[in-house]
């Protein structure tokens, strides 16, 4: 019995202790819960905003029956990014909120939208673009002639065939302005460009069959699409080659950057101061540049490129992307197969 | 302002912002990104993947993500969409051959829903060549007109120059922490 007294004491002592620390820790929790609230959180502050801006947007909406059309775009690019800036503030407020709420501030967001997009078409009509086409259309001349003839292009699906080809021929001659050099279509020529011609312009190759075409001067920058059978020597460009549908051809030119799309059996003589990269290219060769003219290291140090910095063996192939194997797409030409003289 | 302070929590890092640089394969994205960070751009190669590289511009932290253009590499643009704040677009103005994929490219862009209400910035980069078509068509060949599902803007630019580059990022800054840092 003696012994007990003590220990029944300090039971009851440790019972109180505990129940006073659980109180504590009950308080301190409410106090973190209370510091944790912020009022821009709370549901009402929400919906004190959310609601009161989309009575603004109402608004807007309502008073475009009464608005003169010039204003009409004005007021329907506002209500766009207001709904937009609602749909980000909804977003972000998705923690705090219930599903209850967020459904129906999104139901809301939803109705307002569908009410602008239905009175946008209807007080905008899209008469509005077809008439400003047909009016560049008749001014022709214009640069944008050519995307909206093209736009015309697509809206009427049935087109004849030799309908297009003439639409294109158009479309190139309109496309390429004064600054291009161009040889375009040609069959069996030899062809040549000279450097007061070239320098500092774009120069495009095109739809050329078992042509030669040499071209002393430094380009900005060197297009070849759809070549067959074709040998093109070329001087020091500054920027960039490319090459597109490409097929049986040789080609010698030095550049900062070649990019290479779907071709076959070609054999360039590179000399490249960065990168070379193919996409969707097989049996592609390379070898050294090697052709040579009177005015080259001119030109070279016209186009900005350094004659001594040659990566004409490293190329990058877009359809290989494994770093182990090189691809198979691309080989370096054997020496003894190499063109030695152009001329 | 208690939004902000939402806002704010929810970024985190604050006045951090996510930029998605595209574009056709040598129109330039490259090449303006190291001349906005002060790197040589002689020796560029083109992009076998992606850059991404940190700016500190007039106090906020921008993430810029610069993704190849070249065709095999378009299909993988949508993984990076995810949470992207701005979107600059950029377009090689002497490229005339190919300025109406562009424009396909950009529309089919602006379709997808993870970048609804990303701001979109377009260079009309290498203005300082002589072959350049000028900005205004460049607008209405890549019609921007008929986008109303993103804040828009297009500038006259050039990588060598330097031309209106910052005056580009200044406006997309500008325009996407007023989306997401809420001013009233």
């Amino acid at each position: 019995m003696e012994s007990s007294t003590p220990s029944e004491e300090g039971l009851l002592e440790r019972i109180c202790r505990r129940d006073r620390e659980r109180k504590n820790i009950i308080e301190k929790r409410k106090e973190e819960k209370q510091q944790l609230i912020v009022e821009s959180e709370q549901l009402s502050y929400f919906k004190n905003i959310f609601y009161s801006r989309c009575k603004t947007i109402k608004d807007w909406l309502d008073s475009t029956e009464s608005v003169p059309d010039s204003k009409l775009s004005k007021i329907f690019d506002n209500v766009q990014s207001e709904i937009i800036i609602l749909k980000t503030y909804l977003f972000d407020s998705k923690i705090f909120l219930k599903a209850y709420d967020l459904r129906r501030a999104q139901d809301t967001l939803q109705i307002l939208e569908n009410d602008a997009t239905q009175l946008e078409t209807k007080l905008i009509p899209r008469k509005k673009f077809g008439f400003k086409n047909r009016r560049v259309f008749n001014t022709s001349v214009q640069s944008s002639d050519v995307t909206d003839d093209l736009k015309d292009l697509k809206i009427a699906e049935s087109i004849a065939t030799n309908g297009v080809g003439k639409q294109n021929n158009k479309q190139i001659c309109n496309r390429y302005g004064d600054n291009t050099c161009m040889l375009l279509g040609k069959v069996d020529e030899k062809l040549v460009l000279d450097a007061e011609n070239v320098n500092k312009n774009d120069v495009l190759l095109s739809d050329l069959k078992r042509c030669t075409v040499r071209v002393y001067g430094t380009p900005n920058t060197l297009h070849m699409v759809s070549l067959v059978q074709c040998t093109v020597l070329i001087g020091p460009v500054t920027t960039s080659v490319l090459v597109d549908n490409c097929h049986d051809s040789q080609f010698a030119f030095a550049c900062q950057q070649l990019r290479l799309h779907t071709s076959t059996n070609c054999t360039i003589y590179l000399h490249i101061t960065s990168r070379a990269i193919i996409e969707d290219s097989t049996k592609i060769f390379v070898a050294p540049y090697n052709w040579t003219y009177e005015d080259q290291m001119n030109h070279f140090k016209l186009a900005g490129l350094n004659p001594k910095i040659n990566n004409w063996n490293s190329i990058d192939d877009f359809n290989w992307l494994t770093k182990e194997k090189i691809s198979p797409n691309w080989s370096v030409l054997e020496p003894d197969k190499r063109v030695k003289s152009w001329d | 302002m208690g939004l902000l302070t939402i806002l704010k929590k929810l970024k985190r890092k604050e006045k951090e912002m996510r930029i998605l640089m595209l574009g056709l394969d040598n129109a330039g994205k490259t090449t303006i990104v190291k001349r906005l960070i002060g790197d040589p751009i002689d020796t560029i190669s083109p992009t076998l993947g992606f850059n991404i590289k940190t700016l500190d511009h007039n106090g906020y932290k921008l993430n810029v993500w610069d993704v190849g253009g070249q065709k095999s590499l378009r299909t993988y643009w949508r993984n990076y969409f995810e949470s992207t704040d701005g979107l600059i677009w950029v377009v090689d103005s002497a490229d005339r051959r190919r300025l109406e994929d562009c424009k396909e490219e950009m529309h089919k862009l602006l379709q997808e829903e993870r970048l609804e209400g990303a701001t979109l910035l377009i260079f009309a980069n290498k203005q300082d060549l002589p072959g350049a078509v000028p900005t205004k068509d460049i607008a209405t060949i890549l019609d921007l007109e008929s986008i109303k599902t993103h804040h828009w803007k297009i500038y006259k630019a050039s990588a060598i120059t330097a031309e209106n580059l910052l005056e580009g990022i200044n406006w997309i800054t500008n325009d996407i922490s007023k989306r997401i840092f809420y001013k009233n």
